[in-house]
């Protein structure tokens, strides 16, 4: 279990997180929060890049910085800009990597084939890393996170540069691991986390925001989204009163998803709260997604 | 058979010797020897993983043609020599070191490496180090075939000559993993560094002939006690380099 206690980071006067405190089971969570929020702060803290500037993370009740090599062997990390080497195949990058992971040298060639099985690139094992599209080297990426057998699988912006098949596949891949260990996703496309987390850590104004399966995070906008039709002049109107959270166009009117906190109006038909509407009503303040 | 209570079976003390062993043992595992732990780190990563990118062998290639380049441009000019020399020699031997090195994290840098290799088993420092451990060796025969070259060519004295560049190489190399070994790594390391190559170059250009005495009539049993000196603290600061935690180095 990891445990994340009183955590909070500071860079000098600015407060990039504080007064987090979140369990990790086996299962998958999901991090949600817009660019800029502190996520990739969390990670760094979890992943053993960054200290905490208070507060402490546990691993099965012991420090993560006591553990040290210890816990960096139980992780598997996909950073947000996943670099690598062009001349280096997947197959040497990733032997390189099973290197520094410490990992056993007889069975560190049959797991380099079954991680890159499983992200679909075994036909271009032997292949300049050069020559691969973005899709491909997050692929490479993903491989190199699963490669140790992690029992914590980080994953920082995971399906940047993935096309939906991808996604899809990388969806399924995650919901067989996860099982048997933590799985933390971050990211800002609610769409790659809603159908296969566990649970949503949501961080505003630098601290949790919730933590909860999606059902119950939805539950909070219950009675307060809904969806009108109306005529395309009214539509400038409409948006100064409420918070559009989807508009398109249907049968010559503009369809319109809002959220309304405090009143409804006849005409109005009420519709269930997705974590999107969640996303976009907590962070409707936010530059980055307004 | 009545049971009784008062006796309370207890180990004998072979059981409590083996049970206390073996919970010092988790608590405090044993650090391995200095050459255990090389070995270590070289059966684990291999040659070829601990220079993983071809152009830093490149780099180093060039280095080496530039500083034979340099010797044969001095030898072949004149006989006549500067007592300043021995000066120069002393700042510049580490620099190949300096310069493979600084290189070899500029590439990780730019690749985007660093990050990821940063959160694995085998921590950087111990990359760290060994790198400088097998450079410091490359430096040693590269400064001791320059000593000969000089040597062989001008009136100066090899063994003092090559000795006074190994005391700027082991010197240099010493500080650098001090500072690595510290917190505040890249920041120290830069100031190290940058504070090397300017004090040495204030030094010489303001070297006056009392100095020149002292490096000239200073007895080489001198140069070789501070030599020793300082090969022994270079393994001190290396041990202390490669056990040191990477913990938060992110920010450092």
């Amino acid at each position: 279990m990891l445990t994340v206690s009183e955590l909070g980071k500071d860079y000098g006067k600015f407060t990039a997180l504080q007064n987090m405190n979140l369990q990790f089971d086996n299962g998958i969570y999901g991090l949600l929060a817009p660019n800029g929020a502190g996520k990739t702060t969390l990670i760094k803290m979890l992943v053993t890049l960054i200290k905490p500037t208070s507060g402490e993370i546990l691993y099965d009740g012991k420090p993560i910085e006591a553990l040290g090599e210890d816990y960096r062997e139980l992780i598997g990390y996909l950073p947000q800009h996943f670099g690598y080497y062009k001349h280096y195949t997947p197959q040497k990058y990733l032997s390189y990597l099973a290197a520094l992971k410490g990992m056993d040298k007889k069975t560190v060639d049959r797991r380099i084939d079954e991680v890159l099985e499983m992200v679909a690139l075994s036909d271009v094992k032997h292949k300049k890393m050069r020559k691969f599209s973005g899709g491909m080297i997050q692929r490479v990426g993903i491989a190199q996170a699963l490669l140790g057998d992690p029992k914590i699988l980080i994953l920082d912006e995971p399906t940047a540069g993935l096309d939906p098949k991808e996604r899809a596949r990388f969806r399924h891949l995650l919901s067989d691991l996860a099982r048997e260990r933590i799985i933390l996703i971050s990211t800002h496309i609610v769409s790659d986390i809603e159908s296969i987390a566990n649970e949503i850590v949501m961080i505003r104004d630098q601290t949790l925001l919730y933590k909860g399966d999606t059902a119950t995070i939805c539950e909070s906008l219950r009675g307060k989204i809904f969806e009108v039709a109306m005529p395309y002049g009214h539509f400038g109107e409409f948006r100064k009163r409420f918070l559009t959270l989807e508009e398109k166009q249907e049968h010559g009117q503009m369809l319109v998803r809002f959220y309304a906190p405090e009143q409804q109006e006849a005409g109005w038909q009420p519709a269930e709260p997705e974590l999107e509407d969640v996303f976009l009503v907590e962070y409707a303040n936010e530059s980055s997604i307004r | 058979m009545t049971k009784d209570n008062w006796n309370i079976p207890y180990p004998d003390d072979q059981e409590i010797e083996r049970q206390a062993a073996l919970i010092v043992q988790k608590a405090l595992p044993a650090k391995p020897s200095f050459f255990k732990a090389m070995k270590g780190i070289k059966n684990q990563m291999g040659w070829q993983y601990l220079f993983p990118n071809r152009s830093e062998t490149v780099f180093a290639s060039l280095l080496l043609a530039v500083t034979i380049f340099c010797i044969w441009l001095i030898t072949s000019d004149s006989k006549s020599i500067s007592p300043s020399l021995y000066g120069y020699v002393f700042l510049a031997s580490p620099i190949s070191l300096l310069l493979i090195t600084a290189y070899a994290f500029y590439e990780k840098w730019e690749k985007q490496t660093f990050e990821l290799e940063m959160t694995m088993k085998v921590t950087i420092f111990q990359v760290i180090a060994v790198r400088i451990l097998i450079f410091s060796g490359i430096a040693l025969l590269i400064n001791m075939t320059a000593a000969l070259v000089m040597a062989l060519n001008f009136d100066v004295d090899f063994l003092r000559i090559w000795i006074i560049s190994l005391t700027g190489l082991f010197g240099f190399s010493s500080g650098l993993l001090w500072f690595v070994a510290q917190g505040n790594v890249w920041r120290r390391t830069i100031i190290f560094s940058l504070s090397w190559l300017f004090i040495n170059s204030a030094w010489l250009l303001t070297m006056n002939e009392s100095y020149l005495r002292v490096v000239f009539q200073l007895p080489l049993v001198v140069y070789i006690g501070i030599l020793l000196m300082l090969i022994g603290f270079f393994f001190y600061t290396f041990t202390k380099a490669f056990t040191r935690k990477q913990e938060g180095l992110w920010t450092c």
